[in-house]
């Protein structure tokens, strides 16, 4: 019995020091979310009738480039951190490449979109 | 790896990803307060009956700039063609009525809303300053605008790739680049996003081509300023 408990424990212990793996994967992922809103927010604003008022769609718009930047960028850079600190150089170098990437472009993308959208820069 | 370093690598790739970013597409404006003579200053946008998608960017990308760089600004979005035009009318009339430089944003495939234009007095004619035109082959109206009153007309000579150019021309007009200036850089701009295009695309963009094609001209004042009273 306390062999069994020892087991899952070290399980998921197992499992918990795999988060390094699991980030990359939901940082890659996460990529299809922001163009897939923001053609919904757009069909919805300028469907005949409208589906989202204007003020809406300024303020829905801006929070999904919010959302989409910071998400990106948030997971890319903990992705990179764990690969670099768990992982083996060969397999951290090559989830880097094929997940953190896309996702640090992806989200360095929309937070130059939001913030020319906010004229600001 | 030690932590410290894992933690700088970490923060460091977003800022090189921001960096690469900013040197593929466009660069940073750090002055972005409106020039003088805001109060001076009206802009009126059309967009005509396009996908949903581009609807929404075009508004996106261009009512920050002419609410914050005019002190009034209005922009249309067509349903179908010929609709707003009541509005549309209107609108610019009062601009006109209350304005001295109303500039025109007329971001539509080929089109005639200079016939919508021409109804109007010459005498409130005369207080359009700068119309761009996104419309194919649409600089061809660029006398009959000057002759409406116009200062300054920016058209296409052919089927174009004007949203490249359009991306780059606002931003600079509107931070107070002189319009010849705004232009060339634009175009230069422009050229070189192409040219990435055509790599990009294996040749099937023909860089050279869409790029004659797409080069914006203007037509009456290529001095003009976007601060008031620097014509």
């Amino acid at each position: 019995m306390e062999m069994n408990n020892c087991d899952s424990k070290a399980a998921r212990n197992e499992q918990s020091r795999r988060w390094y793996l699991v980030t990359p994967a939901l940082a890659l992922l996460f990529q299809l979310a922001p163009p897939l809103l923001l053609w919904l927010i757009s069909t919805a604003a300028y469907a005949n009738p409208r589906n989202l008022s204007e003020s809406c769609e300024r303020r829905i718009s801006i929070l999904t480039l919010v959302g989409a930047a910071g998400i990106s960028l948030f997971l890319g850079s903990v992705s990179v951190f764990g690969l670099l600190i768990h992982a083996r150089p060969r397999v951290a170098a090559l989830l880097i490449c094929i997940c953190c990437a896309p996702a640090l472009f992806g989200g360095a993308v929309y937070l130059h979109c939001l913030l020319v959208f906010l004229a600001l820069i | 790896m030690k932590k410290s370093k894992a933690i700088g690598i970490a923060v460091l790739f977003p800022c090189l990803a921001y960096a690469v970013v900013v040197a593929l597409t466009e660069r940073v404006f750090w002055n972005t307060h409106a020039p003088l003579g805001k109060e001076r200053r009206s802009a009126l946008a059309i967009r005509d009956n396009v996908s949903p998608f581009q609807k929404w960017g075009s508004k996106q990308f261009t009512l920050p700039y002419l609410e914050r760089y005019y002190d009034a600004a209005w922009y249309f979005t067509q349903t179908h063609r010929g609709d707003c035009k009541d509005a549309f009318i209107s609108t610019l009339n009062t601009a006109l009525q209350r304005y001295p430089e109303v500039d025109l944003f007329l971001l539509a495939h080929s089109n005639q809303y200079i016939d919508w234009v021409a109804g109007l007095p010459s005498e409130r004619r005369s207080h359009i300053r700068l119309v761009y035109n996104t419309g194919c082959r649409d600089l061809r109206q660029g006398p009959s605008w000057v002759d409406l009153g116009a200062k300054a007309y920016v058209g296409h000579p052919d089927v174009s790739a004007s949203p490249v150019f359009y991306f780059f021309f606002l931003r600079r007009w509107t931070r107070g680049t002189p319009l010849h200036d705004a232009m060339e850089e634009s175009n230069n701009l422009m050229r070189l996003n192409l040219a990435r295009a055509e790599v990009l695309s294996f040749g099937n963009v023909n860089a050279a081509k869409l790029s004659r094609a797409s080069e914006a001209f203007c037509y009456g004042d290529e001095q003009l300023r976007f601060q008031s009273g620097q014509e």
